[in-house]
């Protein structure tokens, strides 16, 4: 423990007085760096964060000065991230400031006339006074420095250190370097650390030279006063700043005085050199890989491409703790693995993933501005590729496929366009799907007469405006049958209401069960749940009736108070308990399922009888012995195999593969990830079922998807997956994770089925049965009772534009052309004619030419060579059961 | 002039689960405990969520501390194996105003021993922890009560916390922290660095029990 600087740091008075007499509030500030702190425990949450800086006084004097961010006013925080990110202000030639380069957009009224940046005095003022915090602030000119511990980033600590002794015997605070997070690293804009820099903009203004003993001291020399020995290139204002008394500094290079030029040059290349030496060859190429990696995530930004290409492919991305461990063993001064470096590294690498994921936010929003702007663009013209053309890269994603290689067509291969996203079902067009109303108005049933596919179709496509769903909602959730006639659905209503009433009367008031333990338990469940459910949103604020003030209600009954709609909310869910109990009762997480249903319809007996249906598909989710979420997770699980194999492996890698962490994103469908909002949005269009009843699961891949580069080059634990994974919650941007869940869609289904055909082919069950032991027989039986395998040849069909123009989705459908079976080559047919298929994209009557095939069988070949003229393979890829359920259901679009 | 001085710190891994009927509050003494905060807006807790706290026991030793908060209901116990693995210290808590949360202590604990199987039950380190000291009036399970079932149960430390007025929820945390520190042995890691230089005597080595 060092004795002496903790008694010493708030020492401030010089300069405080000098501002109280000069009464001149703001000073030059010269070079500053953030995220600068100072240690007051171990603990992180007594890390200080402060900025460094170097400041010229009215006095021409420099001052070094830390204060703490807290301290600092917005305005002031902003002009030392500024004169950060400008670090070579100086034009060096002139002596002038530069305003006008890169970065330095700074505000009038913080310029001097020289160009200089003024921040005032205020924070550097307090300095000593006040809290805890701002005891550690300091505020030294220059001179008093004796000399300066200098500790650059090492493998044993993360961050670089700098300790400043005074030449009265005391010593500051150290300071430590988070360089990771400050400004001009997170831009990019820098490879020094900080420190290093640090001490060069002293040099500028005393001379340093290294000590013999310690090679981290650093001496201050010679005298306290710093013009004598500022040389030129420290003096930034030489001819303009500076007073005419300062003439021993000369704005032409190499011409400062004698007497100050000598040391001075030998004490920056010393500096330099011990810079360079100082940190550990090592280190510096840990760095230098960090760099590395923070700019190219900082392409990311720049477009997809760059991300897909330079960003996967190069292994600079891939991680830089690994580089850590084995070295460590040959470090001498480390004896062990260091829990603490680990530790470091740990926390670093989280903070890279969220720096990064950062950008893949940026990203997400973008893209949705893209395509907003397309779509206003094409509102009259044609919906084309341009439309596409920002989820190319999602489809085409490239690169080692492991095991699904022999799919690896899908780049060429013809998916279908995204049906996304279309603007959301008016009421117009909602009632346009229904016959239209007889005139006489007596005998009309006014029934859907569209198909429910169609309007299916418009609400996966879209969504439905605010105002119809009520009403809507009631046939996606199977109250109303789809071809209900207007007094069928108005007696549906009327049924449906007593029918509560019914029920709820029969626990209501029925004071011996209220006694059952069962009773008073699930009542106080159900309470404590449905008062933490959405109590930011108006609809559920406490409120005077049945509330008072939270906090009255917390003292009285340890929970915060109630609201007319959380009551009903309870009455509700007491009902459902009853009428379901049989089966499931009341678990925790409805209430979250309910809400999103009770604000809509804000009506106990439509709510109830919804929120049941929505129960019904729901239900496996909440089974006691928790197998439906367990079937959840295996079955996303194998998405993610087959759509990114890499992403798959990583994720065993780091024993995350059960994938626990996307249990509360299935458990409730995304109720805690999304605003309420777009949780209504979401819910609507999974209601659908258009592609599948499971579509969810491809929503969860596909905010995975966006996010598999951050988790693979960064995340090494489940802990580490599971926060990343839970931390997503609002920053994911709907449309974009609904839409990757339909090209998802298109491109697994794609590979499921060339899988699948090439099984048939060997005569292997099609998937692995859940109940593990694949009988063959069986397999090809049920598998031929659900889809017509009488041969395989995929084709690529084009469909006809439809009317509006505005659904130009080609369609793959699987025409059986019995001809394909002749073929004689050894490679099996089906291989040929999926890539075939995939090579001339133009085929539409399932006639490849030879030269076609002879292309295919070359390709597949070069990147299939286990699938020899044998037919016999080990690595073809498993399909399970419940994933082949999935896209049993034939091609539908 | 500051010198370099080195000592040797432990630094060491502990995996903590808080279990415990929904609603006693396990959220929030996790929030109170690793942030020092308190909000009436709390969720129910669905799945398991972690926090991660370094916890200087001031005697060289530090315990790099990731909590585990679970969802209280016991439908999600069978969940809960996937989450308990590799627990060191596990702190049990009930709600000293409601009875069941208190009888329902038991099978918290011996379904926990069951999934997580350590090699000595008996000496497994717990905390109980009984919540909501801050409504007096409405306590229905006494002090006596809680610390006659922690003694039979091999004198598990028992703490009456408030995480709401922050009544001792660190000196609970903090016990079971320090009883999994012990258990550790031969895993502990030395390490070579300067410390820090401390201005606030911040080890208020405060003893166990407060009760």
């Amino acid at each position: 423990m060092g004795g002496g600087p903790a008694e010493t740091t708030n020492s401030s008075s010089e300069f405080s007085d000098y501002c109280i007499v000069s009464e001149v509030s703001r000073v030059k500030l010269l070079y500053s760096k953030s995220k600068v702190y100072v240690y007051r425990s171990m603990h992180k949450k007594d890390r200080i964060p402060g900025f460094i800086c170097v400041v010229q006084g009215p006095d021409d004097q420099y001052y070094i000065a830390w204060t703490p961010e807290a301290l600092m006013s917005e305005h002031d925080r902003e002009s030392y991230v500024q004169v950060e990110l400008c670090p070579s202000f100086f034009d060096e030639s002139t002596g002038r400031r530069d305003t006008t380069g890169d970065g330095a957009q700074v505000s009038l009224s913080m310029l001097s006339e020289d160009g200089g940046i003024l921040v005032s005095t205020e924070p550097l003022h307090q300095a000593g006074t006040i809290s805890s915090v701002s005891s550690y602030a300091f505020c030294k000119p220059v001179g008093e420095i004796l000399s300066l511990l200098i500790h650059p980033p090492s493998l044993t600590q993360w961050y670089g250190s700098v300790i400043i002794n005074l030449a009265d015997g005391s010593s500051l605070a150290p300071m430590w370097f988070h360089d990771e997070e400050s400004a001009s690293t997170m831009l990019g804009m820098t490879r020094h650390w900080g420190g290093d820099e640090l001490l060069v903009w002293l040099a500028h203004a005393v001379s340093i030279e290294r000590s013999i003993d310690d090679p981290n001291r650093y001496e201050v020399q010679g005298s306290k006063s710093p013009h004598i020995i500022l040389s030129r290139s420290a003096t930034p204002s030489a001819s303009t700043m500076l007073p005419a008394h300062s003439t021993f500094s000369s704005p032409t290079p190499l011409a400062s005085p004698p007497q100050a030029q000598a040391p001075k040059a030998a004490s920056v290349d010393i500096i330099d050199s011990a810079i360079q030496g100082n940190m550990d060859p090592l280190m510096q190429q840990v760095k230098e890989l960090r760099w590395g990696i923070l700019e190219r995530f900082s392409r990311i930004t720049r477009t997809v491409k760059d991300a897909a290409t330079s960003f996967i492919e190069t292994p600079v991305g891939r991680q830089v703790a690994p580089y850590i461990p084995p070295a460590l063993s040959s470090l001498s001064r480390a004896q062990s693995a260091s829990g603490n470096l680990v530790k470091e590294y740990e926390s670093a690498r989280i903070y890279l993933a969220k720096w990064a994921a950062r950008h893949i936010i940026d990203q997400q929003h973008e893209d949705g501005e893209r395509e907003s702007r397309l779509a206003a663009g094409d509102k009259h013209g044609s919906q084309g590729n341009s439309h596409l053309s920002i989820w190319e890269e999602w489809i085409s994603e490239n690169g080692d496929l492991g095991a699904f290689e022999v799919v690896n067509t899908d780049r060429s291969a013809r998916l279908p366009q995204p049906i996304r996203t279309r603007p959301a079902l008016s009421a117009e067009q909602w009632f346009s799907f229904f016959e239209p109303k007889a005139t006489d108005g007596d005998n009309s049933e006014f029934r859907l007469v569209a198909d429910s596919d169609t309007v299916r179709r418009a609400i996966f496509a879209g969504g439905i405006e605010e105002d119809m769903r009520p009403v809507v909602w009631k046939y996606l959730l199977s109250i109303y049958p789809w071809d209900s006639s207007e007094s069928e659905r108005k007696s549906i209503d009327k049924h449906n209401s007593e029918e509560y009433w019914n029920l709820k009367d029969a626990w209501l008031s029925d004071p011996e069960l209220k006694e059952t333990r069962d009773h008073i338990e699930q009542s106080d469940r159900i309470e404590k749940d449905v008062l933490r459910t959405d109590r930011t949103l108006p609809l559920f604020a406490t409120d005077s009736v049945y509330g008072g003030s939270d906090e009255a209600n917390l003292s009285e009954h340890g929970l915060p108070g109630s609201n007319a709609s959380l009551e009903q909310m309870k009455d509700i869910l007491m009902t459902f308990h009853y009428y379901d109990k049989g089966l499931l009762g009341y678990v925790q997480g409805m209430s979250d399922l309910l809400a999103p249903i009770y604000s809509v319809y804000q009506d106990e007996p439509t709510t109830f009888w919804a929120f049941a249906s929505f129960m019904k598909r729901m239900r496996s989710h909440f089974a006691r012995d928790q197998s439906g979420m367990q079937d959840e997770l295996a079955t996303i699980a194998q998405l993610i195999e087959i759509a990114n194999p890499k992403l798959f492996s990583h994720l065993e890698k780091c024993d995350a593969s059960n994938m626990f962490s996307c249990y509360r994103w299935l458990l409730i469908w995304f109720k805690r990830e999304f605003s309420f909002e777009n949780i209504l949005r979401l819910w609507e269009v999974l209601w659908t079922d258009y592609l599948t009843d499971r579509f969810v699961l491809f929503v969860a891949l596909a905010i995975l998807q966006r996010h598999a580069d951050v988790i693979m080059d960064h995340l090494q634990s489940p802990e580490e997956v599971l926060k990343y994974v839970q931390d997503l919650s609002d920053t994911i941007d709907l449309n974009d994770a609904l839409k990757g869940a339909e090209m998802s869609f298109y491109k697994i289904r794609y590979r499921v089925h060339v899988v699948e055909e090439i099984r048939k082919e060997r005569g292997l069950s099609l998937f692995v049965s859940s109940s593990s032991s694949s009988d063959e027989g069986q397999a090809t039986e049920a598998a031929s009772s659900k889809s017509k395998s009488k041969s395989k040849s995929p084709v690529v069909e084009k469909t006809r534009p439809s009317a509006q123009g505005d659904s130009e989705v080609p369609l793959i459908t699987f025409e059986w052309d019995e001809s394909e079976n002749n073929s004689s080559q050894g490679t099996p047919a089906v291989a040929v004619a999926v890539v075939g298929s995939a090579v001339n994209e133009t085929l539409s009557t399932g006639e490849a030419s030879g030269n076609d095939q002879a292309v295919a069988k070359t390709s597949l070949a070069q990147s299939v060579p286990a699938l020899g003229p044998s037919g016999v393979t080990s690595n073809l890829p498993e399909i399970s059961e419940a994933v082949h359920n999935i896209f049993a259901h034939g091609y539908k679009l | 002039m500051y010198n370099r001085n080195y000592s040797s710190r432990r630094y060491t891994y502990i995996k903590a689960i808080i279990l415990g009927d929904s609603g006693v509050g396990k959220t929030s003494l996790m929030h109170q405990y690793v942030r020092n905060t308190f909000s009436t807006q709390y969720k129910a807790t669905i799945g398991a969520d972690f926090m991660k706290k370094d916890v200087d026991l001031g005697d060289g030793r530090v315990a790099d501390v990731s909590c585990w908060d679970t969802a209280g209901q016991e439908r999600f116990q069978s969940l809960g194996v996937a989450f308990y693995r590799g627990a060191d210290c596990c702190i049990l808590c009930f709600d000293v105003t409601n009875l069941r949360s208190f009888d329902n202590l038991e099978s918290w604990r011996d379904e926990f021993l069951i999934q997580v199987g350590p090699r000595d039950p008996e000496s497994f380190p717990f905390v109980v922890v009984g919540n909501k000291i801050d409504m007096e009036g409405k306590r229905a399970v006494s002090q006596k009560r809680a610390m006659e079932w922690c003694a039979a149960k091999g004198n598990i430390p028992y703490f009456e916390t408030s995480a709401k007025k922050d009544i001792n929820v660190e000196d609970a945390f903090r016990t079971v922290v320090r009883n999994a520190m012990d258990q550790e042995t031969e895993a502990d890691i030395y390490n070579d660095f300067p410390d820090p230089i401390r201005i606030d005597a911040d080890d208020q080595d405060s003893q166990a029990c407060a009760c």
